[in-house]
């Protein structure tokens, strides 16, 4: 949806009077007063279905009107938007998933001291500690995954040997990670950095051609006010009572924009909840920034808001693949790995590298409740 | 001739010993009732405990395990005798008597007030045209009707008024969870009106005035030239019976609808009390509950009985 | 002159009384009041049998050890703990500054009681089970115990976790459920209780004394009020009303309702339940596994659960996002006609009107219990796809005697609906293993049984996973019951509560840091 933000300003913008007020600046106001405009610029930058699979949150098939593979076609405005949205992602899904890992290589003696480390584990923490910039732990994992017998191609970085290596395509990475299943021998296995790979690819498509849109454009000076506000610290209740201020604020916002717009206007802000789909976006980008910043609480408190909790199982305009990665990386910060989990199952289906990264934060579930006795009740 | 007063102390020792053992045969046929009833619905006490163990030594405590004649009657028994035990499964270890005595303390205004409504009510709508059929016609419905409509109807109206931005929170508000004067008045008024005691004293009364209508002394009285205060006054004596009668119709009803409103309305009394016992199979306290409230209602039954024999000198007479 | 009792204003008055007071008044004080569908008959954590029990217990009690807003095992009452290097003995050093709720100091003493009376036969304490890992325990000075294990232990500390009582509360052991204790039940907890109210609500205040790890001492809300709402229908309505502040479980109908009110706030909480519509096994006609079968494919599942709310559909004993729950078990498919192939196999044979065998119609006794939210809209619904299908179906809601009596204990039922709920450890031997003690179909299965032995005895993550994966595999194959779904489960709480975070079980576990605006 930010997408539709930035293309549509930028389409609108140079015909666009100077704002007499804060309604005017917001693509969202622009789609209620101009619908008909609205559609044409649909239409102009990646074709209505491309939208709408953005739209839906459905990233991965946002397509162009010609043939993908097409010699020479030039991606859409949508595809590189779902890119950017793709880039964001994969590096909240790496980060939850590299902290799982690195937690369950350094738990691995603590509840399971009669069993080696893995070698895939060895591996794999070293790999994600490398790709981190963590000289010492990487040094560490280097050392007993040595004495494991494990040699790493230096030559290569990548020590697990694909039968190809990945073009990083989407349909590569989804037949690579595909194959990539086993019970826990060196080469076979989920790979742990597939969401690292994924966000350098999709970041580098995106910048191609158009910036990240700022999620202020969403609502004007709301929105604007909001980002600059966010605070400082990892404090709970400051951000309650900077969302609390934001919704008061929207509140007020839609209902004067629902009094302006035209019945198609109408039609479109209701249909595509336009409103609650931008607050979710908004949100997002609080969490993303908060995680970024190791503001994990808040980074799980602005995802949670976010959320449509009356279909929180389910990718949908409101719930982003981002907001259920966010919830799921502050969720493995912050110990709770079972909740984490919860967040990551909707977007199995959808994203076949989750289902690597939810192996992997499910072993670690797995490994905290090793020496737990379980409860059960009924009802 | 100095054989009447014999026969006259016999007749009357004779009516009332057997009026006396109607009620005693209710009050322990309801108390017999309310333990077959309760263990004959299905899972006992134990039941609500998971572990075996615990389940194992209950049964023996409680005497679950013999036959349920013979704990039917010693716990009849120990009801009459007022060794009512502690309780099983309400309150753990509680005196039954003590947690019986508190609710019937909290439940005996809401009585005595409901009482009066259902008497007031029904005296004063009595030959009122529309208003009687109101009354009494609410009246037929059940307390449980009442009490969860006024409920819901009294939340939803001050909801709406809230939304609208017409009235802050009410303090009675979201009823029946906040204690009050509201609360308490809905569940006076739900009781007294739905528990068809408004209904049977005023076709008692309406039937009472039929009759003293027609009969030869007010006929007599009007073509003397009576006033009419002064006649009303002479009416008003010949209601008092068919009043007593009303009020003692209404009382047992009353009762019965304690224990749905008071479950209803959230109101601490023995109706709650005999609700979650029954629940949780708490023989012993369901038992203490009924004893007591069979007992209030045959008391209160007899006494207006006594009451209706002094006023009226037929009635002492037939006897 | 006796007065016309039509003149009496009384009832009228009483009538009009509701409308008079609607001008009066304003909100209820600051404290935090929540719901729960039962009040708790006792607080004593060695007769928990509810969740409404564990909940007050955790305001009253403390552990050794609880767990930190990371779920890692940190001393609570205990100060440190040394695990010998055979893993079969552990010295627990007590804090030596925490004192009960009466004033009388926290020792050694408790300690041992506690245990003691957890394993004492007499006691027959409902939490015996979770002190069956230690052989005995004993007093090391005033303010350490060493325990002994039945077998050796990893992270002790993790089990370490159930309530402490006050010795000197009790005449000795055994403990008694009807001890005069759990009317005024001592602990030393962030709260304390002070009243069972006549309205069954309990009311609790802030314990001056309190003591919280890592010296926070501070309870942040000076008064909370548990108030029975036995409808759980109304238990959303009455957070709206802002009648009480908190709800310990959100029905999912109501998610949205509350969503969209600004003054709650909605917290994801336990999320590891699962209904499931289980049969009879040692019941005829459910000894056959193609009468079960038959059962499970003439179900149109989704449409049961669209009535319930959003959830996930599930083919196992665990819900989607467990990381037991095997992705490569299909669900049984909604189709009558292989259905009813398999009943013709089984031996019955249709007529216009049903199923018969040998002269009697296949008919079914679905029981549910009554307190299942949502029961009577899936029972109706599967009734009405059974029938129509030609098989006759009762529907019995049990109150909890009747449903513990026929359930749990004589095994009375044809097909009971249920669901199971479970912390985040998903252990779901006790339901499935052929001496478990909640296998309520009385499933037999020596092949789950190995699996679940496997599961239990792994000491590393990938082979436990391993194993209760292929345990769910099984399990759906035998088909003791037909696995439902999973409901979304939320908290939902008031915006004048700040600061909350909610354990996923327990729930209070660090409610001391709330605070009230």
């Amino acid at each position: 949806m930010t997408v539709l933000l930035v293309s549509l300003l930028l389409a609108c913008r140079p015909a666009a009077p100077p704002p007499p007020e804060p309604l005017d600046v917001s693509w969202i106001a622009n789609v209620v007063r101009e619908p008909a405009h609205f559609s044409s610029t649909l239409e102009q930058n990646g074709g209505r279905e491309a939208w709408q699979a953005f739209h839906r949150g459905d990233w991965l098939n946002v397509r162009s009107p010609v043939a993908a593979d097409a010699q020479g076609a030039v991606p859409s405005v949508a595809e590189h938007r779902a890119w950017a949205e793709l880039s964001v992602f994969e590096g909240v899904l790496d980060r939850a998933q590299g902290d799982a890992l690195l937690t369950l290589a350094e738990g691995w003696a603590k509840h399971s001291p009669d069993q080696p480390v893995p070698k895939w584990l060895l591996a794999s923490a070293q790999r994600v500690a490398e790709l981190r910039s963590d000289a010492p732990t990487a040094e560490k994992w280097r050392a007993q995954a040595n004495a494991a017998g494990i040699v790493f191609d230096e030559a290569n970085p990548k020590p697990f040997a694909y039968d190809q290596p990945p073009t990083l395509t989407i349909d590569a990475i989804r037949t690579c990670v595909g194959a990539a299943v086993d019970n826990g021998q060196l080469g076979s296995f989920w790979d742990a950095t597939g969401p690292a790979a994924l966000q350098q690819r999709y970041k580098a498509n995106a910048s191609n051609v158009m910036g990240v849109g700022l999620p202020e454009d969403l609502f004007g000076p709301i929105a604007e006010a909001v980002m600059a506000a966010r605070p400082s610290t990892d404090d709970v209740e400051a951000c309650h009572t900077l969302v609390s201020g934001m919704d008061t604020r929207l509140d007020a916002w839609s209902a004067k924009l629902a009094q302006g717009a035209t019945t198609d206007g109408a039609a479109l802000l209701h249909d595509l909840q336009l409103v609650q789909v931008g607050r979710s976006r908004t949100l997002a980008g609080l969490a993303v920034d908060a995680l970024g910043r190791h503001h994990d609480a808040c980074a799980l408190y602005y995802a949670e808001q976010a959320l449509d909790h009356a279909d929180a199982r389910a990718i949908s305009p409101v719930n982003s693949p981002t907001v259920f990665a966010v919830i799921a990386a502050a969720n493995v910060e912050s110990g709770h790995v079972r909740e984490a989990l919860d967040a990551l199952a909707p977007l199995r289906g959808a994203f076949p590298e989750a289902a690597g990264v939810i192996e992997t934060i499910g072993d670690l579930a797995v490994q905290q409740g090793l020496d737990r006795t379980g409860l059960s009740r009924e009802n | 001739m100095t054989d009447a007063p014999g026969i006259r102390a016999r007749a009357f020792a004779q009516t009332w010993l057997g009026r006396l053992s109607g009620w005693l045969l209710a009050w322990v046929g309801a108390i017999v009732l309310v333990q077959i009833l309760v263990a004959l619905a299905p899972g006992d006490a134990i039941d609500t405990l998971p572990d075996p163990g615990l389940r194992a030594q209950l049964t023996a405590e409680w005497g679950l395990g013999g036959p349920l004649a013979t704990r039917v009657i010693a716990g009849t028994w120990h009801a009459l005798i007022g060794a009512w035990g502690s309780s099983w499964t309400v309150r753990p270890g509680d005196s039954v008597g003590g947690l019986v005595a508190t609710a019937m303390g909290a439940s005996a205004p809401m009585l005595v007030a409901a009482w009066a409504v259902a008497v007031g009510l029904g005296a004063a709508v009595r030959g009122r045209g529309w208003g009687e059929k109101v009354v009494v016609g609410l009246s037929t419905l059940p307390v449980v009707l009442l009490a969860l409509g006024a409920i819901e109807g009294i939340n939803a109206a001050v909801w709406a008024g809230m939304s609208a931005g017409w009235w802050g929170r009410p303090a009675f508000f979201a009823l029946p969870m906040e204690g009050g004067v509201v609360r308490d008045a809905l569940a006076l008024v739900a009781l007294g009106v739905g528990s068809a005691g408004v209904a049977a004293v005023a076709a008692r009364l309406a039937e009472a005035d039929a009759r003293i209508d027609a009969s030869g002394f007010v006929l007599a009285a009007r073509a003397r030239g009576m006033t009419v205060s002064a006649l009303r006054s002479l009416k008003w004596r010949h209601r008092v019976v068919p009043l007593i009668e009303g009020a003692q119709a209404a009382f047992p009803p009353i009762v019965g609808g304690l224990v749905v409103v008071e479950r209803l309305c959230a109101l601490p009394g023995a109706g709650d009390l005999l609700w979650r016992a029954v629940e949780a199979r708490d023989i012993p306290v369901a038992t203490g509950v009924v004893v007591a409230l069979t007992g209030t209602t045959v008391v209160v039954g007899a006494a207006l009985d006594l009451l209706r024999r002094a006023w009226d000198p037929r009635l002492r007479a037939e006897a | 002159m006796a007065r016309s009792p039509r003149h009496l204003p009384l009832p009228w008055l009483l009538a009009l009384a509701p409308l008079g007071a609607l001008v009066l008044g304003t909100a209820a004080a600051a404290q935090l009041r929540y719901a729960e569908d039962q009040a708790p008959a006792i607080v004593n954590p060695l007769f928990t049998t509810s969740m409404a029990e564990t909940r007050v217990g955790e305001l009253v009690f403390q552990s050794l050890y609880a767990d930190d807003h990371t779920l890692a095992s940190v001393p609570q009452l205990a100060e440190s703990g040394e695990l010998s290097t055979d893993r079969m003995h552990m010295t627990v050093r007590l804090r030596d500054s925490v004192n009960w709720q009466d004033g009388s100091p926290f020792t050694a003493k408790d300690v041992v009681f506690t245990v003691h009376a957890m394993k004492d036969p007499a006691t027959a304490s409902t939490e015996a089970g979770r002190a069956q890992f230690i052989s005995d325990c004993r007093e090391v000075g005033d303010h350490a115990v060493q325990f002994d294990f039945v077998r050796p232990e990893l992270r002790p500390e993790d089990k370490l976790t159930f309530k402490i009582l006050p010795a000197a509360a009790f005449a000795g052991l055994p403990v008694k459920r009807t001890d005069a204790f759990h009317l005024a039940p001592i602990g030393t907890g962030p709260w304390s209780l002070v009243k069972y109210n006549d309205d069954n609500s309990v009311s609790f205040s802030a314990n001056p004394g309190y003591k919280g790890p890592d010296g926070k001492d501070d309870v942040g809300i000076a008064q909370i009020t548990m108030k029975e709402v036995a409808d759980k229908n109304y238990q959303a309505k009455l957070l709206l009303y802002e009648s009480i502040d908190a709800l310990v479980r959100v029905l999912p109908r109501d998610l949205a309702m509350l969503q969209s009110n600004r003054k709650v706030e909605l917290y994801p909480y336990q999320t590891n339940s699962w209904w499931y519509a289980g049969f009879n096994l040692a019941r005829a006609p459910f000894t056959d596994p193609r009468v079960r079968q038959a059962l499970a494919e003439m179900l149109d599942v989704p449409n049961m659960l669209a009535p319930v709310g959003t959830g996930d559909l599930i083919t196992g004993p665990y819900v989607p996002s467990s990381p037991f729950y095997n992705h490569d078990t299909p669900p049984w498919p909604h189709d009558p006609a292989a259905a009813g192939a398999l009943l013709t196999a089984a031996g019955y044979q249709k007529d216009a009107d049903g199923w018969y065998k040998a002269g009697r119609k296949l008919a079914i006794t679905v029981s549910a219990h009554r307190a299942l939210e949502s029961a009577q809209e899936v029972t109706i619904n599967l009734q009405s796809q059974l029938q129509a299908q030609g098989i006759d179906v009762t529907i019995d809601f049990l109150d909890e005697p009747a449903w513990r009596q026929q359930v749990w204990t004589d095994r009375n039922y044809d097909v009971v609906l249920s669901q199971w709920t479970f912390d985040r450890n998903e252990d779901i031997r006790e339901q499935f293993y052929s001496t478990g003690s909640r296998n309520l179909m009385g499933l037999k299965d020596p092949d789950v049984d190995k699996l679940l032995d496997a599961a239990r005895d792994a000491n590393d993550p990938i082979a436990r996973k391993t194993a209760l994966r292929a345990a769910h595999q099984k399990i759906h194959d035998d088909l003791p019951m037909v696995f439902l779904w999973t409901l979304d489960s939320y908290a939902a709480l008031s915006t004048k509560v700040r600061g909350v975070t909610v354990h996923p079980f327990a729930f209070f576990t660090w409610a001391p840091e709330w605070q009230m605006q």
